[in-house]
C-alpha cells in the first residue's frame, strides 16, 4: 500500500463521471446529514430553528470549496485502482484455480497467436515494392485443364501493353541466369530478362539507368545489389563499363561482352511468380541478381508453347483491380477475334501479386488458423466454467456486499477486473509461449518454403496477442460479473447462504459451455483425424519408381564455356565418371527429375490424333534422359522398349526414337498399340530451321507412369527425348547408391569436378529426401492440428471433470439421503454420470452439425478420402465419448462413497 | 475553510488534521464526519477554528491513502451516514507520524533550552 499512497495521489486527471457523480452524491448526502445534526445540536442548546440553520451552515462551511476538493482529488485511477487491489487480493487467496485458468488460456492465447505469426508472414506482409497494393498479375488462363498455361507469349504481352490505359506500367519478365567464371571463383547468377518497364513497375532504385528501345539488340545489363557488393566491391565506376559473362552465345564459345548500364542500389527479391524449371523455383526471399533486357512488339509470337513471360503491372492511382479485370476481359476478347487461332477461349485474370505469396499454402494457413481460434474459445469456455463452478463460493461475498449497498456496477467492475488480470497473465504466457515456439519450430519448418524461415515476433504478432487476451477477458469475465449483477442481497438466508450451491441459471450456464466445448472439440478432432488420414493415404501412393537409396543433384556447366553441343558430351562423362565409383551402383541423367517441379513443356502433331478444336494444341512435358535413367530408377517398361545408345545418335534436336508415358499413350492413343506412332514438332519453333518444318518422332516404348510433380498430383503426361540429342543447361544426375546417398555426396561432387573444375553442383538431396520435403507441409500441418485436437480434449475432459465435481458437491444433501435410504452405490454413480454424459451428447450433437459444415471447407485439403470419412467420424466421436465417460468416473465414484451422516450433520 | 484567511491554509496545516483524525479515529473507534468533527473540536480545545467541512476533504485523501475505510450506517437522528474506520496501513502511518512528531518536539524542546537556560 506504501507504494501506492504516492500513486493514487500523484496520478493524471482523467474524466470519469459516473464515479465522480456518486461520489459527489455520498459527500451532499453526507454534508446535508451533517447539517442536520448540527441544526438539532444547536435548538437543543436553545436557538430557534431559523438561527441554528444559519449557524449550522456558518459552522460548515463553505460547501462548494469541499466538493470542489473532492471532485478534484476524484480520478478514474483510484476507482481503477481500488478495483484492482480488490480483484489482486481475491485471485491471490485463490492461486490455484489462477494458476490453472492462466496456463489453459496461455495455451489456448500462445497457439492461436502462434499459428497467427505464420500467417502474418506469408498473407498479410506487403511486399518489399514501393506502392505494392497497386501491383497485380495478368495471368492467360488457357481452357485446357491439363496445361493451364498462366504465362504471355510476346505478342500478347505487347498487345496488353498498348491497349490497356488503367495501368501506369505492365512488366513482362522470366528467370534467366548468368554464369561468371574464372578466377578459380565460378558463379552462377540468378537473374530476369525483363522488359523495359520493369524498373517502374517495382520500383527498383538505380544508378545509371535501365533499358530503352535503343539496347535492343545489344548485349545490356543491370546488377543486382548483392552482386555488386559482393563482387564488385559496389563501386559505381562499373556503371558504363563492361563485363564478361558467360550466356548462351551460338555464334561463339566463352564468355560475352556485356554493357553494364546501372546498378541497382538495394536488394530486390524476386516477384512471387516466378519460377526457374533449370534450376528449382525462385524462393520469394532471394535477392536478384541481374537484369537484362527482353522486348517485345505485337509482331512477336503468341503460341502457347511461346508463352513464357509472367507478367505484372502497376495500376494507376485509384483503379480497382475489379476495373483493371474488366479492361483486360475485353482486350482478350478482341485478341479472340483477331487471332482465333491462338487466343480463343483464352482468357485473362487480373490479381493482386500479394496473392501469390505462397498461395498454396493459404488454404493450410487459413484452416490452421480455423484450429488455433476454436481451441481459444475451448480454452475460454473452459475457464469461464472454472471461474462459474467457483463462483458458487462467492455468491456470499457478493450477497453481504450488495446488502450492504456495493454499488452493482461495482461489484461488476471488480470482477471485470479479475478477468482483465488473468487475462492479462495469460497473454504474457501465451507471448512467452509463442516466442519460444517460434525459436523452437524453426529448425522443423518445412525447408521447401524457404520464407517460413523469416516468421518472428514483430509488433504485428504483438498486438494480435493483446487483441486475443482483450476477448479472452471478455468472454471469461461477462458470465460471472452478469451473475453477480444479479445478486441479490434479500436471500441472503436461503440457500445460497451456504456458500456453495449455484443458482439454477448458473449451472444451466455451465453446462451450455461443456456442451460448447465437447462440439467445439469435435469439430477439432475430426479436423485432425481428416488430415491424419490424407497424411496417411498420400504417404503410401506409389510413386512409380524405386525411391530408396537413390542420389540426386543438379549439374551444369558454365552457360558457353564450349559449344552447346558439348553439354551432351559433358554429361555422358559425368556418367561414367560416377559410375566408376564403386559405392554407385548405376547412375544417369534426367532434366525434369521426380518430386520437383521444372519440366519444359513441347506442344505439336500426334499421328492418329485429332484436336477437339483448333485452339487446342496437344502438348507434353519433355523428360531429357541418358539410357540408363529406367535402369536406374527402376520404372517398369510396359510396351515396346526402352530408349537405348543407338538412339543417342544422330542430329541435335531430331530425336527419331521416343518414349513415352502411360498418360501420354491413354490420352492420345486411347486403346491402341502405341509402339510405331509417331509424334511431330515445329523445328522452327525450336529454332533450328527458319521455315515451319515438321520433324517426326517414332514411339519406341512405352513406360510406366512416374508422379513426378508429387505423391498428390497426377500423373504427368511425359515424352523422354534421349539426351545427347537434346543437350541441357543443367540435368540431374541420378545414381543408385550402396548405402545412404548423403554419404556418398562429396565423392561424387569430387568426380565431377575432375571432368570439369568449372562445374555447378547443387541441390545434392536423396530421393527419400525431396519425397520428405514434397509432404513436408502436409505433414507439419496433420501435426500442428493433431497437437491443438489432443489439447482441445484435455480441456474438454478438465470441464467434464469440472461439472461433475460441482454437481456432485452440490448433491451431496440428495445423495447423502438416497445412501442412507439404501440406494446401491452403483446407482448413485450413475445418476452422476448422467450430468456427464447429457452435456457431452448435447455438445456431441451440435458439434456434428458444426462439423459437417466445417469440414466441407477443408476438402481441397484431403487427399484419398472425403470430407464424410466414416472411420474418421466413427473415431472423433468415439474418442469424446469415452474421454467424457472416464472424465466423469472419478467424481461419480466420490459420489457412491458419500457418508450419509456427515452430509445431514451439516445440513 | 474560506479563502484569504491568512497563512495557516497550507499543507502542514492539512497535515496536521489528517492526523488529528487517524488519532481520533484510533482511539475512538469508527466515526461519521459530524461525530469526528466535534471530537477534534474538543481536542484542539477550539483552538483550531476549523470549518466542519474540512474535515470531509481530510476523510477524503485519507481515504484515498488507503489509511481509512467506509461503511455505511445510520446516525443519531436515523440519516443514512458514512462512518470511518482507521485501517492497518492507517495505523502504521499514524505510528510513523507520531514519531516523527516526537523527535521534532525532542529536537525543538532542546533548542528551546539552550535559548532559555532553565
Amino acid at each position: 500500500m506504501k507504494v501506492l499512497s504516492p500513486l493514487r495521489v500523484f496520478v493524471a486527471r482523467l474524466w470519469w463521471l459516473p464515479a465522480r457523480r456518486r461520489v459527489l452524491d455520498d459527500v451532499t448526502e453526507e454534508l446535508e446529514g451533517h447539517v442536520e445534526l448540527l441544526v438539532a445540536r444547536y435548538i437543543h442548546s436553545g436557538m430557534d430553528p431559523y438561527e441554528a440553520r444559519l449557524a449550522a451552515r456558518r459552522q460548515l462551511g463553505n460547501t462548494t470549496h469541499v466538493r470542489e476538493a473532492i471532485y478534484t482529488m476524484h480520478t478514474p485511477m483510484d476507482a481503477l485502482i481500488h478495483d484492482f487491489s480488490g480483484a489482486a487480493r481475491h485471485l491471490r487467496r485463490n492461486l490455484r484455480v489462477v494458476g490453472v485458468a492462466v496456463l489453459i488460456l496461455g495455451l489456448g492465447i500462445g497457439s492461436a497467436t502462434a499459428v497467427f505469426s505464420v500467417s502474418e508472414r506469408l498473407l498479410l506482409r506487403p511486399l518489399p515494392y514501393p506502392d505494392s497494393a497497386r501491383l497485380v498479375t495478368l495471368r492467360s488462363i488457357s481452357p485446357d485443364p491439363a496445361f493451364p498455361y498462366e504465362r504471355a507469349a510476346a505478342g500478347t504481352l505487347a498487345d496488353w501493353q498498348i491497349e490497356s490505359t488503367l495501368f501506369e506500367a505492365i512488366a513482362g519478365y522470366r528467370w534467366h541466369t548468368i554464369d561468371v567464371v574464372g578466377g578459380g571463383h565460378s558463379e552462377r547468377l540468378r537473374g530476369l530478362f525483363v522488359t523495359p518497364e520493369f524498373f517502374d513497375v517495382f520500383g527498383v532504385p538505380l544508378v545509371g539507368r535501365g533499358f530503352q528501345a535503343e539496347d535492343r539488340g545489344t548485349r545490356a545489363l543491370v546488377l543486382g545489389y548483392e552482386v555488386w557488393r559482393r563482387r564488385f566491391g559496389a563501386a559505381t565506376s562499373i556503371v558504363g563499363g563492361a563485363l564478361d559473362l558467360n550466356v548462351r552465345n551460338l555464334t561463339r564459345v566463352g564468355p560475352t561482352r556485356h554493357t553494364v548500364l546501372g546498378v541497382a542500389t538495394a536488394p530486390v527479391r524476386f516477384p512471387p511468380v516466378t519460377a526457374d524449371f533449370q534450376l528449382g523455383l525462385a524462393s520469394v526471399v532471394d535477392t536478384i541478381d541481374f537484369w537484362t533486357p527482353e522486348f517485345v512488339s505485337p509482331t512477336g509470337p503468341r503460341e502457347p508453347s511461346a508463352r513464357e513471360f509472367d507478367v505484372v503491372g502497376k495500376l494507376r492511382p485509384g483503379v480497382t483491380v475489379e476495373q483493371a479485370q474488366r479492361e483486360m476481359d475485353t482486350i482478350a476478347r478482341g485478341q479472340a477475334e483477331r487471332y482465333p487461332k491462338t487466343h480463343r477461349d483464352w482468357t485473362v485474370r487480373v490479381d493482386p501479386l500479394q496473392q501469390h505469396v505462397a498461395s498454396d499454402a493459404r488454404h493450410g494457413v487459413m484452416l490452421l488458423s480455423l484450429g488455433t481460434g476454436l481451441l481459444l474459445l475451448i480454452a475460454c469456455a473452459n475457464v469461464a466454467t472454472l471461474l462459474l463452478a467457483r463462483g458458487a463460493a462467492r455468491h456470499r461475498e457478493v450477497a453481504i456486499r450488495a446488502a450492504l449497498g456495493a454499488a452493482r456496477w461495482r461489484i461488476v467492475r471488480q470482477f471485470l477486473m479479475e478477468a482483465l488480470i488473468l487475462a492479462t497473465a495469460a497473454g504474457v504466457v501465451g507471448i512467452i509461449l509463442t516466442k519460444w515456439a517460434i525459436a523452437l519450430a524453426r529448425p522443423w519448418l518445412p525447408a521447401s518454403r524457404p520464407v517460413l524461415q523469416e516468421i518472428d515476433f514483430n509488433p504485428t504478432v504483438l498486438f494480435f496477442a493483446l487483441m486475443c487476451a482483450a476477448f479472452t477477458a471478455c468472454v471469461i469475465g461477462i458470465a460471472p460479473a452478469l451473475r453477480s449483477a444479479r445478486a441479490n442481497g434479500g436471500r441472503l438466508t436461503g440457500n445460497e447462504g451456504r456458500g456453495v450451491t449455484l443458482s439454477g441459471a448458473q449451472t444451466a450456464l455451465i453446462r451450455v459451455l461443456v456442451s460448447a466445448e465437447v462440439a467445439l472439440t469435435l469439430v477439432l478432432l475430426l479436423s485432425a483425424g481428416l488430415l491424419l488420414r490424407s497424411a496417411l493415404a498420400a504417404s503410401q501412393i506409389a510413386p512409380g519408381f524405386n525411391p530408396s537409396n537413390l542420389l540426386t543433384m543438379t549439374v551444369s556447366l558454365p552457360e558457353n564455356k564450349f559449344d552447346w553441343n558439348h553439354n551432351a558430351v559433358f554429361a555422358r562423362d559425368v556418367i561414367d565418371a560416377v559410375r566408376s565409383l564403386p559405392v554407385i551402383r548405376d547412375a544417369a541423367v534426367i532434366q525434369g527429375v521426380p518430386m520437383r517441379e521444372g519440366s519444359f513443356y513441347h506442344s505439336g502433331t500426334i499421328e492418329g490424333y485429332v484436336p477437339a478444336s483448333d485452339a487446342e494444341e496437344p502438348m507434353w512435358r519433355i523428360r531429357v534422359v541418358s539410357p540408363g535413367y529406367w535402369d536406374v530408377i527402376q520404372i517398369p517398361i510396359l510396351a515396346g522398349r526402352k530408349l537405348e545408345a543407338r538412339d543417342e545418335e544422330g542430329e541435335r534436336g531430331r530425336p527419331r526414337s521416343i518414349v513415352a508415358s502411360r498418360s501420354f499413350a491413354n490420352r492420345y492413343w486411347p486403346g491402341q498399340n502405341v509402339v510405331g506412332k509417331r509424334v511431330g514438332v515445329d523445328l522452327a519453333r525450336m529454332g533450328l530451321s527458319a521455315a515451319p518444318q515438321t520433324w517426326w518422332m517414332t514411339v519406341v516404348g512405352v513406360a510406366e507412369d512416374v508422379r513426378y510433380s508429387g505423391l498428390e498430383a497426377d500423373p504427368t503426361v511425359d515424352v523422354y527425348y534421349p539426351q545427347s540429342l537434346f543437350p541441357q543447361a543443367a540435368i540431374t544426375l541420378i545414381a543408385r547408391t550402396r548405402g545412404d546417398p548423403l554419404n556418398v555426396a562429396s565423392e561424387v561432387r569430387t568426380r565431377i569436378r575432375a571432368v570439369d573444375p568449372d562445374a555447378f553442383v547443387t541441390d545434392v538431396r536423396s530421393m527419400d529426401q525431396l519425397i520428405a520435403r514434397s509432404q513436408a507441409e502436409r505433414r507439419a500441418g496433420t501435426l500442428l492440428m493433431g497437437l491443438f485436437s489432443v489439447l482441445a480434449l484435455v480441456l474438454a475432459v478438465f470441464g467434464v471433470y469440472t461439472v461433475i465435481t460441482q454437481a456432485v458437491v452440490e448433491r451431496r444433501f440428495e445423495l447423502g439421503i438416497r445412501s442412507a435410504l439404501g440406494a446401491a452405490p452403483r446407482r448413485l454413480v450413475a445418476l452422476a454420470m448422467r450430468t456427464a454424459v447429457q452435456p457431452a451428447i448435447v455438445g456431441l450433437a451440435i458439434g456434428v452439425v458444426g462439423a459437417t459444415a466445417v469440414t466441407r471447407l477443408m476438402t481441397s485439403a484431403l487427399f484419398g478420402i472425403t470430407s464424410s470419412d466414416a472411420i474418421s467420424w466413427a473415431g472423433a466421436c468415439a474418442m469424446i465419448l469415452v474421454a467424457c465417460v472416464v472424465a466423469g468416473y472419478v467424481p461419480a465414484r466420490r459420489a457412491a462413497r458419500v457418508d450419509p451422516m456427515s452430509v445431514l450433520r451439516a445440513e | 475553510m474560506a479563502k484569504g484567511t491568512g497563512p495557516v491554509k497550507t499543507d502542514v496545516l492539512q497535515g496536521t488534521l489528517d492526523l488529528m483524525v487517524l488519532t481520533t479515529l484510533q482511539s475512538m473507534g469508527p466515526l461519521h464526519g459530524y461525530g469526528l468533527a466535534r471530537r477534534i473540536e474538543q481536542i484542539s480545545e477550539a483552538t483550531l477554528r476549523l470549518n466542519d467541512g474540512t474535515v470531509y476533504t481530510s476523510l477524503m485523501r485519507l481515504q484515498q491513502r488507503g489509511w481509512i475505510s467506509t461503511t455505511w450506517g445510520t446516525s443519531e437522528n436515523n440519516r443514512k451516514a458514512k462512518y470511518y474506520a482507521i485501517t492497518r496501513s492507517g495505523r502504521r502511518q499514524l505510528t510513523t507520524e507520531t514519531k516523527n512528531w516526537e523527535r521534532i518536539a525532542g529536537v525543538i524542546a532542546r533548542l528551546l533550552s539552550t535559548v532559555h537556560p532553565s
